[in-house]
C-alpha cells in the first residue's frame, strides 16, 4: 500500500501531492539519495536512460510517442559528490492524473534501471516480475518529491501536441507560399490574416 | 506498452457478485434502495442476509439467473457496520472521502455543486446500496421482495432513498441515443468484448485480487474483505432534454441535419451505428448487428476525426487507439447505465417540469484510475486530445461559452454556445463486497 504521506495525499514537506503548474504545464520534482557505491553505476544508467536510440526525441517516432504522453522534458542532476539525484520532469495537464499512464509507458524496468541505485526503492525494482512493481514505483516518486516554489514556462498554455498541430500548419503555409499562384490566391478577404503573414 | 502473455488467473466466479460481470438486460427495469444503519448488529444481520440473496457470477451464461440483486457499501456503511479501523485505512483516499468531497475534480461545480445535490446524496447517510436488475417489472419485483427481505422489519435498519427505472419504449435513453453498446472484453470471464480489435483487459481492472493492466494487485484488507471485491460508482444525472432538442434544431436547416448533428456530438447515430462505418448517412442494420457496431478504431481509419469527431462523446469516453495523453487500456470502465423518468413526448421543445435522466453506475478496481480520471481528464477537458479547455458536448460541464468542433472538409464547423445538458443531482461511492467478504462482516464481533 502507498506510503503514509502518499496515503494522505502529502508530498515529503507536507503539502498536497500535486506539482506546481504554470499554465498547461506541471512540474515533479523528485529528491533521491545515491546509494554510497552506486556513484558511477548510476551515471551509466541515467546516460543509458536518456541516451537510448527508442528515447532519441530527434526520432519523429519517439518524438510522437513522448507527445502521446505529454512529457516536456526530464532532466536528472547527480549533485553533493554524486551523492544526491535530482529529478525532474514538466508534463502538460497534471502530473499526478497521468503518472500511471507514464511509468506504464516508459516501463518499470527501464525506472527501475535508475531507481535501484538509490536508497528509497525497495530491492529488486529492477527485476521484472516483482509483484507490485508499478505501484511501488509510484509510490517511491510521491515519497520523496516536493512541490516546486516556483515555475515558469515559455509558451505554457500551448500544449505539445498542439505544437505538433501548429508545426504541420507551418509546413502547410510554407507549401502555400512557395506555389507560384499564392499571391493571387491570398488576396481573398478571408485570407488577409494569412496574407499579413507571408511577408516573411 | 508491452503486455507479456501470461496466463490468467482463476476468478472465483462464485464470490464475485453478479452485478459486476453481468450486462445490463434490454429491455430492463431497475431500482436502486439506499439503506442507513442505525444500529450496528442489526447491520452485520443485514450482511449475512444479504450474502444470502446477493447472486453471484457462477453461472454468467443462464437465462434464468439474468436478474439480480447487487450490495454495496459505502465508507459510512463500512464504519457503521464496525470494519476495523485498519481495513478502513486501506481504502484508497477517494473512496474514503466519498464523491461529495470530490466536486472539484469531478467538475460537479454550479447547478452540479454538492450543495444542490438531491438529499441523501452528499450526506453521511447513504450507508448501503441495494440495486436490483431484471428484463422487466414482473421479474423486478419478484428479486425486489427477496431483496426487501434482507432490511424490512429490521429496527435499525431504515429504507432512506429509493430510485426506479425503467427501459424506455424505444429502448433508447433520454437524448434518444440507444445506450449501452461498448463493453470491455475481460480474461477469464469468457464474456467476449464488442470491440474484436481490443484484446481482453485484465480481470484486477474490475474485480480485486487479481493482476491489473499496471501488473499490481492491491486491494483492501484483510483479503477477505478486499479481495472479489468491486467499486461501485453511481450518479443520478438529470437530463435537460427541452434544451437538447431545441440546440440541435438552432444549429440545424433540416431534421437530417439536426440528427447529424446529434451523431456527431454522440459518435454515434442514435440508433447506435457508429458514424466511422456510416459517417454521413444512419444505418440501422449497423447498430443490430453486434459484431458490426462496436468493430471500430481511430488511429488509422480516421486520425483527425473526419468521421467521428475527436471531440465527440464516445470517442472521449474510450479513445481506443486515437492519439493522445494517457493509455487508454489504463481508463476502461464498465458502465450500466439505466434511465429514469418517462419521455419528453416526441417534438416537444419546452421543459414539462418532470424529472427524467440517466442513473450512472460504474463498476471497477480503480475509482480513481478509471472513473475519476475519465471524468476529469477526458470528458472535461480537450488537453489529452490537443483540444484546449473543449469539454464533451452531451455530458461535460459547460455553461454555454464552450465550443464543439466538428472536423470537415474543405472547413471544420464550429458549434459555439454549448449549454449545459446534464446536470449531476447526486453521487456517491461504494464497494461490492465479494460474497465472503459479506459474512465476514457480518460475523464481526467488536
Amino acid at each position: 500500500m502507498p506510503s503514509p504521506q502518499a496515503q494522505k495525499g502529502l508530498d515529503k514537506r507536507g503539502k498536497p501531492l500535486q506539482g506546481l503548474k504554470n499554465g498547461n504545464v506541471t512540474e515533479l520534482s523528485m529528491f533521491f539519495n545515491v546509494k554510497p557505491g552506486h556513484e558511477k553505476a548510476i551515471r551509466d544508467a541515467i546516460e543509458e536512460f536518456c541516451t537510448n536510440p527508442s528515447r532519441d526525441p530527434s526520432n519523429p517516432k519517439v518524438e510522437k510517442a513522448f507527445a502521446g504522453i505529454g512529457i516536456h522534458e526530464v532532466r536528472l542532476v547527480l549533485f553533493d559528490n554524486d551523492s544526491r539525484l535530482l529529478w525532474l520532469t514538466s508534463f502538460d495537464t497534471d502530473w499526478d492524473t497521468y503518472i500511471d499512464d507514464t511509468i506504464a509507458f516508459i516501463g518499470v524496468p527501464i525506472y527501475g534501471s535508475i531507481l535501484m541505485h538509490t536508497v528509497e526503492a525497495p530491492e529488486g525494482i529492477e527485476k521484472p516480475n516483482l509483484p507490485n512493481a508499478s505501484a511501488a514505483v509510484k509510490d517511491i516518486f510521491n515519497s520523496v518529491r516536493i512541490t516546486g516554489a516556483g515555475l515558469l514556462v515559455t509558451c505554457a498554455n500551448i500544449s505539445i501536441k498542439e505544437q505538433f498541430r501548429n508545426r504541420d500548419i507551418r509546413s502547410a503555409f510554407e507549401k502555400v507560399l512557395n506555389n507560384q499562384g499564392a499571391e493571387e490566391a491570398l488576396q481573398h478577404q478571408a485570407l488577409k490574416p494569412l496574407l499579413e503573414l507571408a511577408a516573411d | 506498452m508491452t503486455q507479456e502473455k501470461t496466463p490468467f488467473p482463476s476468478l472465483a466466479f462464485d464470490e464475485i457478485q453478479s452485478g459486476v460481470f453481468r450486462p445490463r438486460p434490454s429491455p430492463y427495469a431497475a431500482t436502486y434502495i439506499f439503506l442507513r444503519i442505525d444500529d450496528r448488529k442489526a447491520g452485520r444481520e443485514l450482511m449475512r442476509r444479504a450474502a444470502g440473496v446477493v447472486n453471484s457470477s457462477a453461472d454468467l451464461a443462464s437465462k434464468t439467473e439474468d436478474a439480480w440483486v447487487s450490495v454495496a457499501l459505502t465508507f459510512e456503511g463500512l464504519k457503521a457496520l464496525g470494519v476495523p479501523q485498519e481495513s478502513l485505512d486501506s481504502f484508497p483516499p477517494e473512496f474514503q472521502r466519498g464523491m461529495a468531497a470530490r466536486a472539484e475534480v469531478l467538475h460537479d461545480t454550479g447547478e452540479s455543486a454538492p450543495e444542490n445535490w438531491e438529499k441523501p446524496f452528499g450526506t453521511s447517510g447513504i450507508h448501503v446500496i441495494i440495486a436490483a436488475v431484471a428484463p422487466g417489472k414482473e421479474r423486478l419485483e419478484a428479486i425486489l421482495v427477496r431483496g426487501r427481505k434482507t432490511y424490512e422489519e429490521m429496527p435499525g435498519i431504515k429504507a432512506i432513498w429509493r430510485q426506479d427505472c425503467y427501459a424506455l419504449e424505444t429502448d433508447k435513453e433520454h437524448f434518444g441515443y440507444k445506450d449501452g453498446i461498448g463493453q470491455p472484453s475481460i480474461e477469464g470471464t469468457g464474456i467476449p468484448g464488442n470491440n474484436p480489435n481490443e484484446l481482453p483487459l485484465k480481470a484486477g481492472e474490475f474485480v480485486l485480487g487479481y493482476p491489473d493492466e499496471m501488473g499490481n494487485n492491491q486491494f483492501p484488507q484483510p483479503e477477505v474483505l478486499g479481495k472479489n471485491g468491486s467499486f461501485m460508482v453511481v450518479r443520478k444525472l438529470q437530463q435537460r432534454v427541452a434544451d437538447f432538442r431545441r440546440f440541435l434544431k438552432s444549429k440545424a436547416v433540416s431534421i437530417e441535419e439536426e440528427e447529424l448533428l446529434a451523431a456527431k456530438m454522440m459518435g454515434r447515430w442514435r440508433s447506435g451505428a457508429p458514424l466511422s462505418h456510416c459517417p454521413m448517412h444512419d444505418d440501422p442494420s449497423i447498430a443490430a448487428d453486434p459484431k458490426l457496431r462496436n468493430d471500430f478504431m481511430y488511429n488509422e481509419d480516421d486520425p483527425r476525426g473526419l468521421k467521428t469527431p475527436i471531440e465527440s462523446h464516445i470517442r472521449r469516453m474510450n479513445p481506443r487507439d486515437a492519439d493522445v495523453i494517457g493509455i487508454p487500456r489504463l481508463h476502461r470502465m464498465i458502465r450500466r447505465g439505466t434511465v429514469y423518468g418517462p419521455s419528453l413526448p416526441e417534438g416537444v421543445l419546452e421543459d414539462d417540469g418532470v424529472e427524467r435522466g440517466f442513473m450512472f453506475a460504474f463498476v471497477g478496481a480503480h475509482i480513481d484510475r478509471q472513473f475519476e480520471f475519465v471524468q476529469a481528464e477526458w470528458m472535461n477537458s480537450g488537453e489529452f486530445a490537443g483540444r484546449g479547455e473543449a469539454k464533451d458536448p452531451i455530458a461535460g460541464n459547460n455553461d454555454g461559452t464552450e465550443t464543439f468542433t466538428i472536423p470537415q472538409r474543405p472547413i471544420r464547423r464550429s458549434l459555439a454556445g454549448i449549454p449545459k445538458f446534464v446536470v449531476t443531482r447526486g453521487g456517491e461511492y461504494a464497494f461490492m463486497p465479494g460474497l465472503k467478504a459479506l459474512l465476514w462482516i457480518a460475523d464481526l464481533d467488536n
